[in-house]
């Protein structure tokens, strides 16, 4: 492994541009990215192994629009161009918007980064009977341009011999140079004259970014000997006139170089089969037909039938219950006997028979299907769609319809959707958000469980959707009524409808289905040993006695207590303990039950990255407000369901 | 004239972009909506969905009332 040339690739663009099935196609590996699976939300790191000699680390990063970044996502991406010397950043972007996005690509080659410019979705370009020309662009710019189509694999051996042929500095650069209007070149001179220090970007954008505000910059040059100085010049001037008029400058340029190498090749065909799809998944009445329809298909039939019906029993009870569970009980029952160490393993609580049991028989099954239909949404270009049609409502409860992505993830895991808040763009939106995952988003299992235990009956099935759809927008409209700052805005590029590749779908379904085993099945089984040892200290009995109050004062059997003392283990071990005592529990005692527990304090994996995300002192607040809210819904829904004779 | 009262099915030159709020003027900016692109209303409930370059936006009324627009050609 000696002797190697080691070289570091970013890979940088606007959000779905395709980085991420760039970056697989590059390092032709999912399953060692150690990544969070949804929306990029940290970097990734891959490696590239070309030949004996060469060893390439391929860096994909979140979105980003700018090196003048607002988000925090933008800001990961700054910092790792900033701070990890690349020897090549790829920037990557969607071709049939090459005018918007070029901008960036003349800022980074304005910083002095040997860039390569990849130009993915080339056949949506060509669709819409568009063509570049590419020798010609990488001529004018002064550095190489690749077509690719990242989904297909297409382009990807012309990139790889770029990047070596940029990594080992064979490539000659001859970057393009444009200069702003006097007044911004004497300002831009005036300030990167005082820098004295040595950067890894330009001295020119640097100033720029200082000049346009930026908060980053002004740390970079803390050391500098001038800084008071400098900081008196951008105390005189105006950053937000800056900004707009370098920009305005750099999509000039842009526009002027693709004018020229831009080609219309005659008019696109108007109407067809996927411009009306579109036209109706956006339209303001239509688009709620079509959410509700991939409700109906999606989560009921698909998730709910299919996954935690078929697939469940077929599992549960065919392999579990008939064949492994009879197995494990006489393995131990031999070798352990009756003693208390029987129970750690087999029986009712233990760690196979239990643990086990849970997370691969009832668990695993609704949730690999939950994750497939979500994969084929993501995929489809849907999921802006459906941001863009509950916006409204949304605004309502203090959010905006960036936040359906957590929330519609938070019904795969909340764990998962809890980190990917981190993609909301204000700190109130993710408090929110966070609180209503805690609270009223029921995750896949959970799900899963519940259509089966109510899926026989339409009336139950709807009246505990009413509920937690009462709850949800009751609880946010009084969070947003009650917690300080500014209201979220609503901004999304909207991508065409695409048909999804069932490679891709098959590969990020493993890729989230894998995260999750790993994050659930050790959970599973750490709360089978504690069960254990609750049992035979008794502390179980205790804690199961004082859950039963809640539990009986909302008309349900005192035994339903030591269901809620489940739940804090994990949500979804709770609902599928539930599960197994569904026989005790009338209808209307069912509903309130799965009310309480949707409603139930977060699992410990999701508390967890509560702390991590939102601090302990709000994780605890949370998670402390949950449970009296849970008990309290559920003793006026069960009294609500007595007036109205339900049963 | 802003964004948000601009009509459906017409193309628009921005004309210039509000300051007031400075974390949206930058988000504004940042996406390439800048004084002198052409943009074309697709729709505009629930939010307001338009082209520009050669892609597709879809932005809130907040946002949208930030953007000056001018007509610049009634047919998009």
């Amino acid at each position: 492994m000696t002797g190697k040339n080691k070289y570091k690739v970013v890979l940088v663009g606007n959000p779905n541009v395709g980085k991420s099935v760039l970056f697989y196609n590059l390092t032709g590996n999912y399953s060692a990215v150690s990544n969070y699976p949804g929306t990029t939300i940290d970097y990734t790191t891959g490696k590239m192994n070309i030949g004996e000699h060469h060893e390439i680390t391929v860096i994909d990063t979140p979105g980003l629009y700018n090196l003048m970044t607002i988000s925090e996502e933008e800001n990961v991406t700054k910092h790792i161009l900033f701070d990890e010397k690349p020897d090549v950043v790829v920037h990557v972007v969607d071709a049939k918007n090459i005018q918007r996005m070029l901008p960036l690509t003349l800022q980074l080659i304005e910083a002095k980064f040997p860039v390569i410019l990849v130009l993915n979705m080339y056949d949506e370009l060509q669709r819409q009977n568009l063509d570049i020309q590419i020798s010609h662009l990488e001529h004018d710019l002064g550095i190489p341009v690749v077509e690719t189509v990242a989904v297909k694999g297409i382009g990807t051996k012309n990139l790889r011999s770029r990047i070596i042929s940029i990594a080992e500095k064979r490539y000659k650069f001859d970057p393009i140079l444009f200069s702003y209007a006097n007044e911004i070149e004497d300002l831009i001179e005036e300030v990167s004259g005082k820098l004295q220090n040595d950067y890894i970007i330009s001295k020119k954008v640097l100033s720029i970014l200082l000049l346009n505000g930026d908060k980053y910059a002004m740390g970079l040059i803390a050391g500098e000997k001038d800084v008071e100085n400098i900081k008196y010049i951008l105390n005189t001037i105006d950053p937000l006139d800056i900004r707009l008029k370098t920009e305005h400058q750099r999509h000039n340029a842009a526009k002027e170089l693709m004018a020229e190498h831009l080609n219309h090749n005659g008019k696109v065909k108007k109407v067809n089969f996927a411009k009306i799809i579109d036209k109706i998944t956006m339209h303001p009445l239509f688009g709620l037909f079509t959410v509700a329809l991939i409700l109906y298909i999606g989560f009921y039939k698909f998730v709910g039938q299919f996954g935690a019906g078929y697939l469940v029993d077929l599992v549960e009870v065919k392999l579990f219950e008939n064949m492994l569970t009879p197995f494990i009980n006489n393995l131990f029952h031999k070798f352990l006997g009756n003693s208390v160490f029987f129970d750690l393993f087999a029986g009712d609580y233990g760690l196979f028979t239990l643990g086990l049991r849970y997370s691969i028989a009832i668990v695993l099954p609704i949730v690999a299907t939950f994750f497939f239909m979500f994969c084929i949404i993501e995929d489809s270009g849907y999921l802006v769609r459906l941001s863009m049609i509950l916006d409204r409502i949304f605004k309502k409860i203090g959010l905006s319809g960036r936040s359906v992505i957590p929330i519609v993830l938070g019904l795969g895991c909340g764990t998962m959707a809890t980190l990917v808040t981190r993609t909301l763009e204000t700190v109130r939106e993710r408090y929110l958000v966070t609180f209503l995952l805690a609270l009223t988003i029921p995750c896949s299992a959970q799900l899963g469980v519940i259509l089966g235990l109510l899926g026989t009956s339409f009336t139950a099935l709807a009246t505990w959707l009413i509920s937690i759809t009462v709850i949800f927008l009751v609880a946010g409209a009084i969070l947003n009524r009650y917690t300080k700052g500014n209201p979220a805005t609503f901004f999304m590029e909207v991508p065409p409808l695409r048909f999804p590749k069932i490679g891709n779908v098959l590969r990020k379904t493993y890729s989230r289905l894998k995260w999750y085993a790993m994050e659930i099945i050790p959970i599973f089984l750490l709360a089978s040993v504690l069960i254990w040892i609750g049992k035979i200290t008794k502390i179980f009995d205790i804690l199961t006695y004082i859950f039963s109050y809640p539990a009986t004062w909302a008309g349900l059997p005192a035994d339903v207590g030591e269901i809620f003392l489940y739940g804090f283990f994990r949500r979804d071990f709770g609902i599928a303990g539930l599960y197994d005592m569904k026989e005790l529990l009338d209808l209307r005692q069912l509903i309130v039950s799965c009310i309480i527990l949707t409603l139930f304090v977060p699992c410990i994996a999701q508390f967890t990255i509560m702390i991590k995300e939102r601090g302990f002192k709000v994780a605890s607040i949370i998670f402390l407000s949950v449970i009296p809210f849970a008990f309290l819904s559920g003793i006026v829904i069960n009294i609500l369901l007595l007036l109205l004779r339900f049963n | 004239m802003k964004l948000t009262i601009a009509d459906l099915n017409k193309t628009y030159l921005v004309e210039s972009i509000d300051k007031k709020d400075k974390n949206a003027f930058k988000k504004i900016c940042s996406l390439g909506i800048l004084p002198g692109v052409e943009v074309a209303i697709i729709q505009k409930t629930p939010s307001i969905v338009f082209q520009v370059y050669n892609g597709i936006f879809a932005i809130d009324s907040y946002l949208g009332d930030k953007i000056n627009v001018k007509l610049y050609r009634s047919q998009s």
